[in-house]
């Protein structure tokens, strides 16, 4: 499903050359859930971004479902990520000056689809993670667990084969985040979703089939 | 995707608002220029109602300065006049008072046939037609058949006539003037004898109004203020040694008078300059206003942008392209102005519902409308583009991290 292979990441600036990532080799197969550890600032997100086409390697070569997407122009990768990919961060990134409901429907935006079928996945969406009296609230007036809950139930509302979460926990205590952690494995067990989430938390982390681990840009175990 | 944007509009009312406001001052402020150019451009293809190429103006002045009424008499206009159409040159001469682009005017007011009407008049003699290439529409110019006639006969413009009658067809009316309000002695007679296309003194840059022309023909006799203007058609080609000839030949028949000769052409210049300042005026202003709200907007959006930095990312992040992007700040802009507009046609409809001003034509008004509208989107599309090409370069992950 997911090939990195000898991926490196550089940041280049006038004056500094920094490497995010170096020699990333790994393999994600389908339906697999996969965590990935390692302290702040080893390159966990860069990698997750890299895996979201978010952003593209300095060197190396990314395969998604069998295809390199390098040569892949702008509208192309932004179809794979629409269609392909669902995203959950760590601080939600919901849009505050939209209600729940508008929010889930956001991937479906940008899909050829009818506003009604658009407002029924959001709807169904939210009502598989509990959200489904909290459809008309604006994400303000929503806890934290909440607020997430909405962030994966607009990941899941586009039906992706691919869901990355960073640190999908990090903000949120323990019984939230288990809560948030019974969602993911909801899905990736009932929908065969795979799953790559980028966590600091060993207890979450062990909820994943394997965890790969990142020091210094580099992957030290699997 | 529309209704999306409508949320997201809605929702954020209080920052739009400002944008909305200025956008609402820009759709007033394009009307006005738009509207001033429209209706100035409308006149200038609108015929003058009279010839002012190869036609001279001849002002005449007693030299002694009394009064002219003291000492001009009808015979020395009558003598004039034909010493005048004694050259081969000149086609045709007569008088009127005042001339076309001349800066005076006269002005006459009163209810005619129970509607009130304000209107310019003017007088002439019986050959002005000839000597200013007019066309009537109905009737006929004054001739020797309105001596001694019991009302005062005179030619109107098609607009009065129909201000007053609601028709064209009203050769042979009464058009007394009863003058409101006032207990003097009753108003004069007047009889329509013919009816002009248009007549406008001003120039072409002037708006059509209502105008009538009464006899001053100085062989009638019965003349109650003489004309100081002589307008002389000449010969195609005909110059200033002609000038210097017909100068000396006035002159020399009239000794006591001063005489001053200036082509029609040149005062027509020098009127259409005078008009034209305040519409050149406004229209820069108007420019320089519109310049500043597009450099404004394009501020205000470009900060919106960036205060969305992170929203864009998500977005980019769920499959929006950049183009996707670039159109959404672009539509959310295009919305913003549908707002505006509607606001803005709103309130500027009432000028012509509440006949707020008069003269200008409705199809000039809706034109004016429909440029106003296509160049307020044209103007806030153009001053969008930037910041939504801004919105557009950004890469999905460095927006996301955006603090």
């Amino acid at each position: 499903m997911i090939r990195l292979a000898n991926v490196e990441k550089v940041y280049r600036t006038d004056r500094i050359e920094t490497v995010a990532l170096s020699q990333i080799d790994l393999t994600v197969a389908a339906g697999e859930f996969v965590a990935v550890m390692g302290p702040s600032g080893c390159g966990k997100s860069t990698l997750l971004n890299l895996i979201g086409l978010l952003d593209a390697p300095s060197s190396g070569t990314i395969e998604l479902a069998g295809k390199p997407v390098a040569s892949y122009r702008d509208r192309e990768v932004s179809r794979l990520r629409n269609q392909t990919i669902g995203f959950v961060f760590q601080t939600f990134h919901l849009i505050p000056d939209l209600r729940v409901l508008d929010n889930v429907e956001l991937p479906l935006l940008y899909r050829k689809m009818s506003g009604a079928e658009r407002r029924a996945r959001a709807t169904r969406a939210l009502e598989r993670v509990g959200l489904s009296s909290r459809l008309q609230h604006f994400p303000s007036q929503l806890s934290g667990g909440q607020q997430q809950r909405v962030a994966i139930a607009r990941a899941m509302a586009g039906e992706p084969r691919i869901l990355l979460a960073d640190e999908p926990t990090g903000n949120l205590d323990s019984q939230m985040g288990d809560e948030v952690m019974g969602l993911l494995e909801d899905l990736n067990q009932k929908e065969g979703t795979t799953i790559v989430m980028v966590t600091h938390d060993q207890r979450q982390a062990d909820k994943a089939h394997r965890t790969i681990r990142i020091f210094d840009g580099r992957q030290v175990a699997c | 995707m529309i209704l999306h944007l409508l949320r997201l509009v809605w929702h954020r009312k209080r920052q739009s608002a400002l944008l909305l406001a200025e956008l609402f001052a820009s759709f007033l402020v394009l009307f006005g220029v738009t509207l001033g150019s429209v209706v100035a451009a409308d006149n200038w293809r609108r015929p003058l109602g009279f010839e002012w190429e190869n036609a001279w103006f001849v002002q005449i002045r007693p030299s002694t300065g009394e009064r002219r009424d003291e000492v001009m008499a009808s015979a020395d206009l009558i003598a004039l006049r034909a010493a005048v159409r004694e050259f081969p040159e000149v086609q045709a001469a007569a008088f009127i008072d005042p001339a076309p682009f001349q800066q005076s005017q006269w002005m006459d007011a009163g209810r005619i046939a129970g509607r009130r009407v304000r209107f310019r008049i003017a007088s002439a003699d019986d050959g002005l037609p000839e000597a200013l290439g007019i066309k009537l529409l109905a009737g006929r110019w004054f001739s020797r058949e309105d001596d001694g006639a019991a009302a005062e006969p005179i030619v109107v413009t098609e607009s009065f006539a129909r201000h007053v009658f609601d028709t064209a067809d009203v050769v042979g009316r009464d058009a007394t003037a009863e003058q409101e309000g006032r207990d003097s002695a009753p108003p004069p007679a007047r009889r329509i004898v013919g009816v002009l296309a248009d007549y406008r003194q001003d120039g072409e840059l002037m708006g059509p109004e209502h105008y009538v022309f009464r006899r001053a023909e100085p062989a009638s006799g019965a003349i109650r203020r003489l004309p100081r203007v002589m307008l002389v058609r000449v010969a195609p080609d005909s110059g200033v040694a002609l000038e210097e000839r017909l100068l000396r030949r006035l002159e020399r028949e009239r000794p006591g008078y001063t005489f001053q000769i200036e082509p029609l052409s040149q005062m027509r210049s020098t009127r259409n300059s005078i008009s034209l300042v305040p519409l050149a005026t406004g229209g820069v202003i108007g420019l320089f206003l519109l310049v500043m709200v597009a450099l404004g907007l394009s501020g205000v959006l470009w900060q919106n942008v960036t205060q969305r930095t992170r929203e864009i990312g998500l977005r980019r992040a769920h499959g929006a392209a950049a183009a996707d992007v670039f159109r959404q700040v672009l539509a959310e802009v295009a919305l913003l102005v549908t707002i505006a507009v509607l606001a803005g046609v709103a309130l500027v409809v009432q000028v012509p519902l509440m006949d707020i001003v008069s003269g200008i034509r409705p199809e000039v008004f809706a034109r004016s409308l429909a440029l106003s509208v296509l160049g307020l989107y044209g103007l806030a599309l153009a001053a969008a583009a930037y910041p939504a090409r801004l919105a557009a370069s950004l890469e999905p992950a460095e927006a996301l991290r955006y603090e």
